[in-house]
């Protein structure tokens, strides 16, 4: 196969026929304007129960890693495996588990002792860089410090976000990254929920391939 | 795939006579319709949005050639490798080849229509890699060696009961009647392919020309593990996914997932740009990125049939279809169902081979009403019957019937003049006198008699609205 001249097929012919637009599609839709914390935080809160997710909302890293400990203890989870991202490490939740009857399974460097990890972690832990009010939806951007499967493969994953990493919607979401080809991360996920079929006589299941478990810890 | 355009009728036919399937498919289609509703009217104003997102893909498509080439740079920058391939020949051997050449033995694919459309999975089986589908529907139609029911349902028809018994024949699991124990043994079995597979396949719902990413939308977590696991990560998209902004990808992520499912977001979104970078413990080593064409900028030079284009694959015309809602999924015989597959599956195959689709829709335009991305399936209908009957051989039409050619040349010269219109519809009522019992037609003969099996022909009144006006003008 020659890519190239197909290339040249292709947009020489669709070229022929293509019409340049006047301008980008301009937007008349009504912003929504929410700029209260707990009527974002409410609506926000909505949409991860709504989609079988549980939120704990906490004042600040102590009761963070309480109801980390809480929700631990009523899984009965004894492995994890914890990303390295910032929030990781600004809620102390490494030195906390320590001392805990818990195991850190660590992260490997190596992908295939990497992948064994996270497919055998009771539970993924993570931070969130984005917090969406109107869809329930958390945000996390992969990279070295947030690998891709910790928040995939455990059957449950617990995340932590910021208040004011709380945005209303989608819309301000992408007004605040300005993704440019630069700035983009190899991989972006928007997680809702756990991961869902209906694909069995419309019947809902949770946990299909992801996650059957997801806890949001809103500071 | 297993080709059966031509089968329309004699299918539609098997299948309307399913009872239990024709339950589930209007029980499918009202549940849909209303999950839609409730999530498009939570959007600050549903009408606005909807405008805005067809404009969109209509801007998109018009500009395809140049957002394409944007898209290709930024990818490129990103670390993507781009290839082009004209047709489904060259993007599977191109696929399967690149498979082999990694000394891949199994393979694991995320729900891509586009693959469908190539037969891309059973290429590379009969290349000797192991390839599974992954999306549960997906895995079942895969399992039961059948075609997709529904565009975003590909099993929605199957009871739970069929789904046991073929699990227990097929991965040997205990039968059940619970779907979660289903979709658990389901779980069970494709993670160890998860964890094993070389390369993983998914197809792209958008491709964003300002940042060279491809989005993909599920809920089940299957397209995360095959885009983060597998060294090598191939997409393969036709040339009309790109749209030129991430703000516009976005603004048609939330009509997509309301119109698939009635979900104001799918459960996960991913944004791919470029294969894993350095230092990143997961995600493929590679990327590669196949634009295949396949037909489609030969619809393209046509500027109504390119409306077809538009279509973002949400399903959501069939859920609003009488005749889908009716017949089912079947009955398409292609990748394609419902009344985007009724124009689609002839634009791609020919219309000689797929004649029945185009014709059996009842122009009631409620596809284009619900449509998120303005694919107007109507006009498109109507235009590819003209095109059949005015002889235009560029998609491969048929020659129509010479009785029915000459009937409608009749017809038309009848039409066009208001005298000629006036004589004629005078004669009719006095034609049809014979036929007419209790004020309606209910039989016509011979070869006329398909056009009252299902319906009566009412008497014409015995004055037209012209001659009443002209004698009330009197």
């Amino acid at each position: 196969m020659d890519s190239a001249s197909n290339r040249e097929i292709i947009l020489d012919s669709l070229k022929r026929f293509a019409i340049k637009p006047e301008g980008p599609v301009k937007s008349e839709l009504v912003k929504t304007k929410i700029d209260d914390l707990d009527a974002l935080y409410e609506s926000f809160a909505q949409g991860v129960t709504a989609a079988g997710g549980t939120v704990h909302r906490v004042k600040d890293m102590k009761e963070a890693l309480e109801a980390l400990d809480t929700i631990l203890k009523e899984l009965e989870v004894s492995t994890v495996v914890i990303s390295e991202d910032k929030m990781i490490k600004l809620v102390g939740i490494k030195d906390y588990l320590k001392g805990k009857d818990i195991k850190i399974l660590a992260i490997s460097k190596d992908p295939a002792r990497h992948k064994k990890t996270c497919f055998s972690a009771d539970a993924g832990i993570t931070g969130a860089d984005y917090a969406l009010a109107d869809t329930g939806t958390i945000m996390i951007y992969h990279g070295k410090d947030n690998a891709r499967l910790i928040s995939l493969a455990p059957p449950t994953h617990i995340a932590f976000v910021e208040a004011d990493k709380l945005l209303p919607d989608i819309d301000t979401l992408i007004a605040e990254i300005k993704p440019s080809n630069k700035s983009m991360p190899s991989a972006m996920t928007l997680i809702t929920g756990p991961s869902l079929t209906a694909d069995i006589a419309l019947q809902p299941t949770f946990g299909m391939h992801g996650p059957k478990n997801l806890y949001v810890i809103f500071i | 795939m297993n080709l059966q355009t031509e089968r329309f009728k004699e299918i539609a036919r098997e299948n309307l006579a399913n009872e239990e399937q024709r339950k589930i498919l209007s029980q499918f289609s009202l549940i849909l319709k209303a999950l839609r509703d409730s999530s498009f009217a939570a959007l600050p104003d549903e009408n606005a949005a909807l405008e805005k997102g067809r404009k969109i893909r209509e801007d998109s498509v018009k500009n395809m050639p140049y957002l394409l080439e944007t898209f290709e740079e930024n990818a490129t920058k990103a670390g993507a490798n781009v290839v082009w391939a004209s047709d489904a020949r060259q993007a599977n051997d191109f696929i399967v080849s690149l498979a082999k050449e990694k000394g891949a033995n199994l393979c694991v694919k995320a729900k891509s229509m586009i693959s469908e459309e190539i037969g891309l999975r059973e290429e590379l089986t009969d290349g000797g890699i192991e390839t599974y589908e992954t999306d549960l529907g997906e895995f079942i139609v895969q399992q039961a060696g059948k075609t997709p029911f529904h565009i975003v349902g590909p099993a929605i028809n199957m009871t739970i009961k069929e789904i046991s018994n073929l699990f227990n024949k097929t991965i040997g699991v205990p039968k059940t009647e619970d779907p979660t124990e289903l979709a658990i043994s389901a779980r069970m079995f494709l993670r160890d392919k998860f964890k094993n597979a070389q390369i993983g396949i998914s197809g792209a719902n958008m491709a964003v020309a300002e940042t060279g990413s491809i989005i993909l939308v599920e809920n089940e977590g299957n397209i995360r593990f095959a885009t983060s696991v597998p060294k090598t990560h191939i997409v393969l998209m036709s040339i009309e996914k790109v749209v030129p902004t991430m703000s516009d990808a976005t603004h048609m992520l939330k009509l997509l997932t309301r119109s698939c499912t009635g979900q104001r977001i799918s459960n996960y979104v991913s944004v791919i740009t470029g294969p894993k970078k350095a230092g990143e413990i997961d995600g493929p080593e590679e990327l590669y990125i196949v634009i295949l064409d396949n037909g489609r900028t030969k619809i393209y030079s046509d500027e109504v049939l390119r409306g077809a284009l538009q279509c973002i694959k949400c399903g959501m015309c069939a859920a609003v279809c009488p005749v889908y809602t009716h017949v089912g999924g079947y009955a398409y015989g292609w990748v394609y169902s419902g009344p985007i597959g009724a124009v689609l599956n002839p634009l791609l195959l020919g219309l000689d081979r797929a004649r029945d689709l185009y014709h059996a829709t009842t122009l009631c335009g409620a596809c284009k009403d619900y449509c998120p991305a303005g694919v107007d399936v109507r006009n498109i209908a109507l235009d590819l019957r003209a095109k059949e009957m005015d002889g235009d051989k560029s998609f491969n039409a048929s020659n129509p019937p010479v009785g029915l050619k000459r009937l409608y040349r009749i017809w038309t010269w009848v039409l066009l003049h208001h005298s000629r219109y006036k004589i004629a519809s005078r004669l009719m009522r006095i034609i049809m006198l014979p036929a007419i019992k209790y004020g309606k037609i209910s039989r016509l003969p011979g070869r006329l008699s398909g056009w009252t099996q299902c319906r009566d022909i009412p008497q014409l009144p015995p004055k037209s609205f012209h001659e009443i006006y002209s004698e009330l003008k009197k």
